[in-house]
């Protein structure tokens, strides 16, 4: 017996866990140094997603005080979007550091086909 | 609040913002770098000594960054672990900046020097922050910033291996980052906290929960794989033998000397200060299932390095071995075992440090690598050599060299759990230190009692003393602190109590 | 009484920077490198002399570095009277090996090489005679490993390459077995003093057995007794004669001290009396004597039969103490200081052969008697002591083990009385022929040492042969005397009388 609402309510985690699993695939799988990385960029995306909905909370706003506020109103939980601003800025850092790693490698290389660049290593 | 009630921030603040200063001021003229970066460096590792004596003398350490009380504000926690951590990372970066002055201006171009000492710098600062913070997110952005600017050093030399090789680190690096994230994530669900000694109270009262317990599993695992990559713990150690052979000597010693073991006080910090020792030892036994793959590491790790020609490379693949005998030492979770795994962490980082600088001072001076062409170094780098044998036998643990103390205590530690495991595992010790015997002294055989090719080779010709006096230094750690063990154990000891709950 | 006092850390240091500083004189001066290693055995010599007084007056000396190794195991040093008169006769022998390379070595390469480790290797020994608990015995035993390598492979050839390797390998493997056996010890009982007569009293179980099984693997490995002789025979032919001396000489005997602490301190003679290992051992020590001796009888190189006659000589002593009386160890300690002194003084002779004549094989040494008689009538009085012809010392120690089996009282040990015997038969076996042959056959028609001149060895080579076959004959006559003085006491100590 399958709970289909469970399944329903939680698409944004499904959502999470399919692009994790395309990310690590990918990384896994493909031989082109670019689209490995391309991978590992959808897997920290799947992560951003992850901490940006764990945060939501339904009906809540920015947490925002405006016009002095009031104790009826709700807020989405600052944090996890707070870390993952962090992270993201990581994750740049990492991506630019890859990139300028991959064009290395192309000239020194002339090829970004993984099998090819241990025949050459 | 006095000058030494600030510390804890004051061994991260001061690798950090040199590294800010240092390309400006290279920017400027490049010569400064060096004498700066030793000049910081030496303030870190007095301050992490210092730390060290206030942590021994008032008992952890909580600092509150900009007066906030956690759980809500970020602390510092520097406990007797992290005030060692402090202390190795410090002094062993001291070594590799004293020994870049000479070995950088032949093995790197000019312009690199600059940002060269910037990522040593930024890399130190990752790894002090590693260890003396209370706060779980935290230590991801400080890993993040170690993680970085060693990918980056790796590939410093330009040279077509070394950037495959540094590639290779870095996809394997943002795996283990992201598994991370993700563990902590999951962490942040279950209980609204990043703060470790807050988690820690939390998650206890989540212990065998329903379905919270089996989210806390799925976290820990996360956890493990990420650290465990960070810490090249087998299987997971692929990137290592590269990334550490093709780094600049200099770097691989920081690298294979404190890097990895910065993912190990990660895993640390996560079996026993995240989550509860009787969790991890009793509830779900990880901590022995990653004695066994440390078992395993030690024993495929030295198999690995019989087999290389290359030195540099048989030094890296020694470090899987090591790795594995300080998560072992960890994993044992008794008293003599944890502590032989912490205290084998100083005694690897002086040992290896010193291999991998020796190894440097020989390609600086022959631009040999390969194992087999080291014939006749002894009488022509009579003291370069006479520390690689001192570190290589403490690599091996004989005695009285400081590698025979931790092989004691991790011995020890697995005849302790008194179980059937615990022999296999003393089985493990003792098989890889005769199998680092293998490979360690048919260097040194070939060093010395090998007739040369040529007879030139034996003419003397010795390190220069900016890269000697690093090298002599480490070796003679290796003896005093094999002959005198109290001085680090008097840290490792309580650090051991403390992270055992005992 | 304990009195403190850092003499046996001078006697272990002397040599030590004695060795250091000799290495770098050699660079200048090989004489004054030779002077200066033979004056730091020498200082180490008199310092343990000094101590002598002390001991005999039933005092033990003691010196700990409190800050040093682990808290409980301090590296430490007791000197009882077992130690002190073995520490007096190794570090005399080392005087005289010291005196022989001078003139031996200046034929081979690395002089320097070889006069540091050798003085590195008296000081480790000297360390693991007076160490105070088994964690700085276990350390001094490695190093001296390490240094006797150095002096194994000193040829460098591929034969002495090999057997380095060998004995390397194999010694670390089994000093990590012993090290495995350290760690039951200390965690069974929390403490490795040897001071107390059988730590292990309290203990029961089968981990006994694996503890000395384990314990003895490592001791009896450098003993070089059987069947952990693999390496010995390989080993110390290979090394240059004197080091050939002092390994089969000293460190063997290193090995035969440290089995003699595992069975008596550790363990102590209730505890195995109770355990009922004592006819195994026996058994093994047994073997070991057959073994050495028929082993030693198929050999033509001199030196390998030596060093298999070494192996022989260990399972007496191993057979003395595994019989667990007064008078049995006592004649193992007998044979520790005879086969130290009559052992050394065949390899100095081997060695004079191999300077003087090239003679390495036993067939080529027809007539050499009437060329180097000084050298063949040392060669005949060493292997005349080892067959166990009376006065000499070699009878003493056969006479008590004899008399040690038959106190045991068993029947498989009043065998080995019998075995005894055979074994002195087939000393006599392997060493009458040479003498024979040596004086009383004319040379050979092949020749080989045609060229040799009848003046013998130099005088700095013949000194030390002289003094030891002296040493053999005087204490052969004196050996009453000097086992109620000074082995009696040692024996009723160690065995709690």
């Amino acid at each position: 017996m399958v709970n289909f609402g469970f399944l329903l309510g939680h698409y944004n985690y499904w959502a999470v866990v399919v692009l994790f699993l395309i990310g690590l695939y990918a990384m896994i799988v493909k031989k082109n140094l670019i689209k490995k990385f391309m991978g590992l960029n959808i897997m920290d995306t799947s992560i951003f997603l992850f901490y940006i909905s764990m945060g939501d909370v339904e009906g809540g706003v920015s947490p925002i005080i405006a016009h002095g506020g009031g104790s009826d109103v709700i807020y989405v939980n600052p944090l996890p979007s707070v870390l993952i601003l962090t992270a993201i800025v990581v994750a740049i850092s990492t991506t630019a550091l890859a990139l300028s790693l991959i064009i290395k490698i192309y000239e020194e290389y002339g090829t970004l086909d993984s099998d090819r660049l241990v025949e050459l290593m | 609040m006095t000058w030494a009630s600030h510390l804890p921030i004051i061994v991260v603040l001061i690798p950090l913002l040199t590294a800010y200063i240092t390309p400006m001021l290279g920017w400027m003229d490049k010569r400064i770098c060096n004498p700066l970066v030793i000049v910081s460096t030496s303030f870190a590792f007095i301050a992490s000594l210092l730390l060290a004596r206030s942590v021994l003398t008032r008992g952890v350490i909580s600092y509150h960054m900009g007066g906030f009380a956690p759980p809500f504000g970020i602390a510092l926690v520097v406990d007797y672990f992290g005030a060692y951590m402090c202390i190795v990372i410090s002094f062993l970066t001291l070594m590799a900046a004293i020994y870049s002055r000479e070995y950088i201006a032949k093995e790197l171009h000019e312009s690199k020097t600059a940002p060269y000492y910037t990522l040593l710098m930024l890399m130190t600062g990752g790894m002090m922050g590693a260890s003396v913070t209370g706060d779980l997110f935290n230590m991801f952005v400080f890993f993040e910033i170690l993680s970085i600017s060693s990918y980056a050093l790796v590939a410093i030399t330009g040279k077509k291996v070394a950037i495959l090789a540094s590639y290779k680190y870095l996809l394997l690096g943002a795996i283990g980052t992201s598994f991370t994230l993700v563990g902590i994530a999951y962490l942040y669900i279950l209980t609204g906290t990043l703060n470790m000694a807050d988690l820690s109270v939390r998650l206890a009262s989540l212990y065998g929960v329903g379905r919270s317990s089996w989210t806390l599993l799925v976290a820990l695992a996360f956890f493990m794989v990420g650290y465990s990559i960070k810490a090249a713990l087998f299987p997971l150690h692929t990137w290592l033998p590269d990334a550490h052979s093709m780094a600049p000597s200099s770097i691989s010693a920081v690298l294979s000397g404190i890097l990895i073991k910065v993912g190990a006080l990660a895993l640390i910090r996560v079996l026993f200060n995240i989550f509860q020792p009787e969790f991890v030892v009793e509830t779900i036994p990880v901590t022995s299932m990653i004695s066994w793959m440390a078992a395993v590491a030690i024993i495929v790790g030295s198999l690995f390095a019989i087999s290389q020609v290359d030195l540099k490379r048989m030094l890296a693949y020694s470090s899987v071995a090591h790795i594995g005998f300080i998560i072992l030492g960890v994993g044992l979770a008794t008293g003599y075992g944890t502590t032989g795994g912490i205290l084998h962490i100083f005694n690897h980082a002086m040992a290896k440090g010193c291999l991998f600088l020796c190894a440097g001072a020989i390609i600086y001076k022959t631009g040999l690598r390969n194992i087999d062409d080291l014939a006749g170094l002894g009488n022509k780098m009579p003291f370069t050599m006479a520390a690689f044998t001192i570190a290589a036998l403490s690599m091996i643990g004989i005695p009285p060299t400081a590698g025979f103390i931790s092989k004691f205590y991790l011995g020890l530690g697995a005849l302790e759990t008194g179980t059937w495991s615990g022999w296999v595992f003393i089985g493990a010790i003792l098989l890889g230190s005769l199998l680092t015997a293998i490979f360690y002294m048919r260097v040194i055989n070939n060093i010395y009692f090998k007739e040369p090719l040529h007879r030139e080779d034996v003419q003397r010709d010795e390190t220069p003393l900016g890269m000697l006096i690093p090298i002599l230094i480490l070796a003679g750690g290796c003896v005093i602190f094999g002959i005198f063990p109290r001085i680090p154990l008097s840290l490792a000891e309580p650090a051991a109590k403390l992270l055992l709950g005992i | 009484m304990i009195i403190i006092s850092c003499l046996p850390v001078i006697a272990l240091l002397s040599p030590l920077i004695g060795g250091i500083i000799a290495y770098q004189a050699g660079k200048i001066s090989e004489t004054a490198r030779d002077l200066i290693s033979i004056v730091a055995a020498i200082v180490s010599f008199i310092v343990i002399v000094a101590m002598v007084p002390t001991i005999l007056n039933g005092n033990t000396i003691e010196y700990s570095f409190y800050y040093t190794a682990i808290s409980t195991l301090p590296i430490a040093f007791r000197v009882g009277p077992f130690p002190l008169f073995l520490g007096l006769v190794i570090s005399f022998a080392w005087i005289l090996s010291a005196v022989y390379s001078h003139r031996y070595m200046e034929r081979l390469h690395s002089r320097n090489r070889f006069c540091l480790f050798m003085s590195l290797t008296l000081s480790a020994v000297i360390g693991t005679l007076f160490a105070k608990n088994m964690f700085a015995l276990f350390i001094f035993f490695e190093i001296t490993l390490f240094t006797s390598y150095v002096l194994v492979i000193h040829e460098e050839t591929p034969e002495a390459m090999a057997a380095g390797k060998k004995y390397l390998f194999l010694g670390l493997a089994t000093g990590l077995v012993m090290f495995f056996g350290i760690l039951l010890v200390y965690l069974q009982v929390g403490t490795l003093d040897l001071g107390k007569r059988g730590i292990l009293d309290g203990v029961h179980g089968n981990i006994l057995y694996v503890i000395l099984f384990t314990l003895l693997v490592g001791a009896l490995f450098k003993a070089g007794m059987f069947p952990l002789h693999v390496w010995l025979h390989s080993a110390h032919p290979i090394a240059p004669s004197p080091a050939s001396a002092v390994l089969s000489g000293v460190v063997v005997k290193e090995g035969c001290y440290v089995m003699i602490r595992i069975l008596y301190d550790i363990f102590g003679v209730n505890l195995l009396k109770t355990m009922l290992v004592s006819n195994w051992l026996v058994l093994l020590g047994g073997l070991s004597i057959f073994f050495g001796s028929a082993m030693a009888i198929r050999q033509h190189d001199l030196k390998t039969m030596l060093a298999y006659s070494t192996v022989s000589k260990v399972g007496y002593i191993f057979l003395g103490a595994a019989l667990l009386t007064p008078t049995g160890l006592q004649g193992a300690m007998v044979q520790i200081f005879h086969h130290l002194l009559a052992k050394s003084a065949l390899f100095f002779c081997a060695g004079a052969l191999i300077y003087k004549a090239g003679i390495r094989d036993i067939d080529q040494m027809a007539g050499i008697g009437k060329k180097m008689p000084i050298t063949m009538m040392v060669f005949t009085i060493a292997a005349l002591s080892m067959i166990g012809v009376p006065p000499l010392v070699g009878f003493a120690s056969k006479w008590y083990i004899v008399l040690g089996a038959l106190e045991a009282g068993r029947p498989l040990a009043i065998g080995f009385g019998l075995v005894l015997m055979l074994s002195s038969l087939m000393n006599a076996i392997y060493f009458i022929p040479i003498i024979i042959n040596a004086f009383f056959t004319g040379e050979s028609e092949h020749g080989e040492h045609k060229e040799v001149r009848p003046d013998d060895v130099p005088l700095s080579m013949a000194v030390p042969m002289v003094i030891l076959a002296i040493g053999i004959i005087v204490f052969g006559v004196l050996s009453a005397t000097t086992s109620v003085v000074v082995i009696k006491p040692t024996v009723n100590a160690m065995m709690g009388l």
